[in-house]
């Protein structure tokens, strides 16, 4: 037995200087930075929001702001640190920081002893932007039905894509003493507006050159700008998966590494457009 | 380019074949030995021993005999003297004068039935599990099985989770996990049925009743020619033969279960009928004893619930315990034409019903507001059905032929539903899931085993298996996931040689089997090759060698939230790859005195890995558009394994220690990366202690090892888009990035043997699990609007168990 007892304390001893090497913890509790990074074509970095992802076994309940991150973003061989501008959001204070089409970005973000890294491009900015009218006309005699269902035939946007690439739109009305839109002389059942009025609206992320601004869309008279953003990959990966199947857990794809979040560019044209009473 | 390098292989192989069996005849004609050829039969029914082992005492030279008894030995030409043995009988000492006085020679063995009388004999010879002389194979008798801990049954296939390369820690599955593989990858014959579930009774049993089995083998590597159609392990399951002399019964009852067994001889000598039955009782009656024992000391027997503050979801914990029953059905008829042909007819029937079912009401919010009552429905059954006749017929004593022909199906059916009713009553959303699973098998195996010479032994055969395999995975009664109806038919045939030279210290197994699929039209060659060279007389070093291929595959179907489980498909080379691995096998045996030392390594990359998920990443997101999920993927498993036995005396045991890892690589999972296989376990201790003194068997596991990683939802976050809207969503780790806690348990195990006038009884306590740990299996997630639950799904606690068996005289 001599020998049986040795050879156990043996095997022991490399299961024990083995075991040592392993971390078995029940559950990873690490938090993750969580990274919202949008980049606009010709305007300044000053919307990058950091926080953390909240452990279940966390006491914490809101999703608390890191604060305390080194956030830089690298540009033509170049660094450009960010300072923290409270609330988790971060913001470059010079001028020498350009986001310019069709150039390469790469964020870093050092925060409790982690790197979280994403990059982008700057997409181009769409050309050739048309619309089939330049004023809108609304006929404001109401009647019951979806956005749409009206005798007028809108505007209809269109645009250069050649690469088949992701677009969305945001139409705002950019005249400040411009008049409601009232349909029906204002008498709906109980005093309720119309569904779907909005100021500024904006459509989801579609691959399409062509859109049509119906006045039912619409809240105000006067001038509207419309905006055609040209969308990365990134963005379109996030939207299209913004609801989450509690069934399966999948989350929204990210690109950034170490971390989740989004870091993308925008880049878009701009067109106007009146909207008056038919 | 690769069949020519094939076929390369076959030419170098055939070639190698003859250059090996021309030297091996010369070598035999300047020894001029004399072949000694014989088959051990039992004395109760004068068929076959299998795989018992002859040695010639002067010399030290011995050879194992095959599954139909038949062995060929070179001896002395001057008076020799034999030993023979084999797990589950008595040591015969055969004195042989001249082999023509002898030869052919039938060499009868008495069962041993634990005859008190012959304590010394039987202490000397009777082990728990033995190491082949081939490589990577083991062996054990049921009989002395049953001398471990058991929760009940004797079981085989727990037994052997207690092997070095073999998982132990799947209390919930019966199936092994040999060597990085999973259980699917791992051939299960019984009697020539393809079994292809092996759990019973949750997993906690085998679906094999250990009365019906006389002898198992299990190759966890580097298998010969012989066998194909997996990947990873065969284990070969022998039936018992049926005792055409004497009527014999017996019968166990236990806290859980009755099995009973009896066998008929209908015609003397010549025709005789088995039947093994049993069936667990715990849906029916929870034993008193069980019910105060599982209360007192399983903590798992009740819902626990704690609410931990804080967080945007509030996280409770509880434990469930299931409801179960299971039966199963062994019969067997023999009937023995001649002595040179047997045929029997084989069935097996078992199935099991699993109720998880529960309510559990959660109070959530501070100082526990409001509540909400998670309903939640899981009723799975599972079974199989198989059917086979074996023909065997010894043409002489240098050929023989098995025909096996056989049907079996295997089934599985699940049903889970979950929903929440709030506290004012209001019903929130309803998840149900359905899922189906069905095998059908029909199988042809003819096998020849032809006795060229001592030195040199050639088997050859057919195989064909026609399958019909039907998945069906429907959520909320109208999504279908998946729904797969394939059909196919492979035929293989085989050749492989056992050549024996340099006085047998070289010994080399070679062989080739070609296998034609119908489905993917293709043809797959499986060279194989195993050597050892007994390098003094006490130490051997051993390699095999082989490529492998599997037609057949149980895809895993990742479940984040509930556990993953897998089903059963047929490759068809498009959306189900056909797997397929190379076993390279390094090792060495030291054998001295009573003691036995074996140290192997093994890597095996592995291909046409499948994995079913709905998790998955851009490039596949956009990739396909089809309902079906299936990944496809590769890895690899390495390791090394120690394995110290004693093997004699009073005392007798094993430790072995198994240092492994498993990885996959799914390009379209896990962003590409690495990950660990769910079985991953780097560190498996186990020590397995047996003492037998007098009328007393005594006997101890322990088995430890590493958590198994899983894939965890651990935090959640939120992301605003462009337009403001805000959106949170659940945080998964990693996939099986995080580990459950490391696994250990003890279990003991007391007999006490005697005789009475009914027959022999055996009065057997064990404990499971003696202090109580409380190893995870999983942990289940459930997500409703503002809470998130994990319940951890424990093994068992603490549980004795009292059975009593009787063997009628």
């Amino acid at each position: 037995m001599n020998t049986l007892s040795k050879i156990i304390g043996g095997l022991l001893s490399i299961l024990i200087i083995t075991s040592c090497e392993e971390n078995n913890s029940g559950t990873n509790t690490d938090r993750l930075v969580v990274l919202e990074g949008y980049l606009y074509q010709g305007e300044p970095v000053d919307s990058i929001h950091l926080t953390q992802t909240v452990s279940f076994e966390s006491e914490d309940t809101i999703y608390t702001p890191v604060t305390d991150a080194q956030v830089a973003i690298k540009w033509n061989d170049n660094q450009y640190v960010l300072q923290n501008i409270g609330n988790g959001y971060y913001s470059y204070t010079g001028s020498d920081l350009q986001v310019i089409e069709d150039n390469g970005y790469a964020i870093s973000v050092q925060s409790n002893g982690r790197e979280i890294t994403s990059k982008t491009t700057v997409p181009k900015k769409p050309k050739g932007i048309l619309l089939s009218d330049n004023v809108l006309y609304v006929d404001t005699t109401f009647s019951f039905g979806p956005p749409g269902n009206t005798e007028d035939e809108g505007i209809t946007v269109t645009w250069e894509d050649p690469d088949n690439d992701y677009f969305f739109i945001v139409i705002e009305n950019t005249d400040p003493d411009a008049a409601d839109i009232v349909f029906g002389n204002g008498q709906f059942p109980g005093g309720m507006q119309p569904p779907g009025r909005m100021f500024r609206i904006r459509s989801e992320p579609f691959k399409n050159n062509t859109y049509t601004i119906n006045s039912r869309s619409l809240e105000k008279y006067g001038e509207h700008m419309i905006k055609v953003y040209r969308v990365n990959q990134e963005y379109v990966d996030l939207y299209e998966n913004r609801q989450q199947d509690s069934r399966n857990l999948t989350e929204p794809l990210t690109n950034v590494v170490n971390g989740l979040g989004i870091f993308t560019a925008f880049n878009y044209q701009e067109a106007f457009f009146l909207v008056e009473k038919k | 380019m690769t069949v020519i390098k094939f076929h390369k292989s076959i030419v170098l192989i055939v070639i190698l074949f003859l250059i090996i069996g021309i030297t091996g005849n010369i070598y035999c004609q300047t020894k001029k030995p004399v072949t000694f050829q014989g088959r051990i039969i039992t004395t109760k029914n004068n068929q076959g021993v299998p795989n018992a082992s002859i040695v010639v005492k002067a010399t030290g030279n011995g050879t194992i005999a095959d599954e139909n008894g038949f062995f060929t030995i070179e001896i002395p030409t001057d008076t020799s003297t034999i030993y023979i043995s084999s797990i589950g009988y008595h040591p015969r000492v055969i004195k042989i004068r001249t082999s023509s006085d002898f030869n052919p020679f039938s060499i009868k063995m008495e069962e041993n039935t634990q005859s008190l009388d012959e304590v010394t004999i039987v202490a000397e010879k009777e082990r728990i599990m033995r190491v082949s002389k081939d490589i990577s194979t083991i062996k054990m008798s049921p009989k002395f099985v049953a001398r471990l801990p058991n929760m009940g049954e004797v079981d085989i296939m727990r037994s052997f989770q207690l092997l070095p390369g073999v998982s132990a820690t799947n209390e919930t599955s019966a199936g092994l996990y040999v060597r990085g593989g999973t259980p699917d990858q791992n051939l299960i014959l019984f009697d020539g049925m393809t079994i292809y579930h092996v759990d019973h009774f949750y997993g906690f049993f085998s679906a094999f009743n250990a009365n019906t089995i006389d002898d198992i083998e299990l190759m966890k590597g580097g298998f010969p020619a012989k066998y194909g159609g997996r990947i990873s392990s065969v284990m070969e399951i022998t039936g018992k033969p049926a005792n055409l002399t004497k009527l014999n019964g017996m019968v166990t009852v236990s806290l859980l279960s009755v099995n009973a067994a009896i066998e008929v001889p209908i015609v003397k000598e010549k025709l005789s009928l088995q039947i093994a039955a049993r069936r667990s009782y715990t849906d029916i009656i929870r034993t008193g004893l069980y019910k105060k024992i599982f209360k007192l000391y399983s903590d798992n027997s009740q819902s626990q619930q704690s609410s931990i503050p804080g967080g945007m979801r509030m996280f409770q914990q509880q434990e469930q315990q299931p409801d179960f029953y299971f039966y199963d059905l062994n019969s067997k008829l023999t009937y023995k034409i001649n002595k040179k042909h047997t045929i029997a007819l084989s069935l097996y029937n078992g199935k099991d019903n699993l109720d998880n079912s529960r309510d559990a009401t959660n109070n959530f919010g501070f100082g526990g507001t409001s509540s909400v009552t998670i309903s939640s429905t899981d009723i799975a059954s599972w079974g199989n059905t198989g059917i086979s006749s074996q023909w065997k017929a010894d043409w002489n004593s240098k050929f023989n032929s098995s025909v096996f022909l056989s049907y079996s199906k295997y089934f599985s059916n699940r049903n889970q539903n979950n929903g929440t009713t709030d506290s004012t009553g209001s019903v929130g959303m309803q998840m149900n899931t359905l899922e189906d699973n069905k095998v059908q098998d029909f199988s042809l195996r003819i096998r020849n085993q032809l006795i060229i010479n001592p030195h040199n032994t050639l088997e050859f055969g057919f195989e064909n298996t026609f399958n019909n395999i039907t998945y069906s995975l429907v959520f909320n009664d109208t999504s279908t996931m998946v729904d797969r109806n394939s059909k196919g038919n492979q035929s293989a045939i085989y050749l492989q040689d056992r050549i024996a030279l340099l006085d047998k210290k070289l010994e080399m197994n070679l062989g080739m089997r070609v296998t034609h699929q119908n489905i993917t039209g293709k043809i797959f060659y499986e060279p194989r090759a195993s050597l050892s060279y007994q390098l003094t007389k006490n130490l051997k070093v051993e390699s095999a060698w082989g490529k492998y291929y599997q037609l057949c595959t149980r895809v895993i179907r990742e479940d984040v939230l509930q556990g993953s489980k897998d089903f059963w498909l047929l490759a068809d080379g498009t959306t189900i790859p056909v797997s397929s691995s190379i076993h390279y096998i390094l090792g060495a045996s030291y054998e001295k005195g009573d003691y036995l030392f074996n140290i192997e390594g093994y890597y095996k990359p592995m291909d046409g890995l499948t994995e079913y998920t709905l998790r998955t990443t851009r490039s596949f997101r956009q990739a396909s558009a089809q309902q079906e999920y299936f990944f496809k993927g590769s890895g690899y498993a390495k390791g090394i394994e120690f394995l110290a036995q004693k093997k004699y005396g009073l005392n007798t045991g094993w430790i072995s220690y198994t240092l492994s890892e498993v990885k996959n690589t799914f390009p379209d999972l896990n962003y590409g990366k690495a990950y660990y296989a769910l079985h991953d376990q780097p560190h498996e201790f186990k020590a397995i202690y047996s003492r037998k003194i007098k009328k007393w068997d005594l006997s101890a596991t322990f088995v430890y090892a590493t958590g198994k990683p899983y894939t965890a939802p651990v935090s959640q976050y939120e992301v605003t888009l462009l337009d403001g809207s805000k959106y949170e969503y659940i945080h998964v780790s990693e996939k099986n990035s995080v580990r459950l806690p490391d696994y250990h348990k003890l279990d003991l195990s007391v007999s006490y043997n005697w005789s009475s006038a009914l027959g022999s009884e055996t009065l057997s306590l064990s404990i499971f699990n003696v202090y109580n740990h409380k190893n995870i299996w999983y942990k289940k997630y459930e997500i409703a609007e503002d809470n998130v639950t994990v319940t951890n799904v424990n093994y068992l606690g603490f549980t004795p168990n009292i059975s009593f068996t009787i063997n009628f005289k």
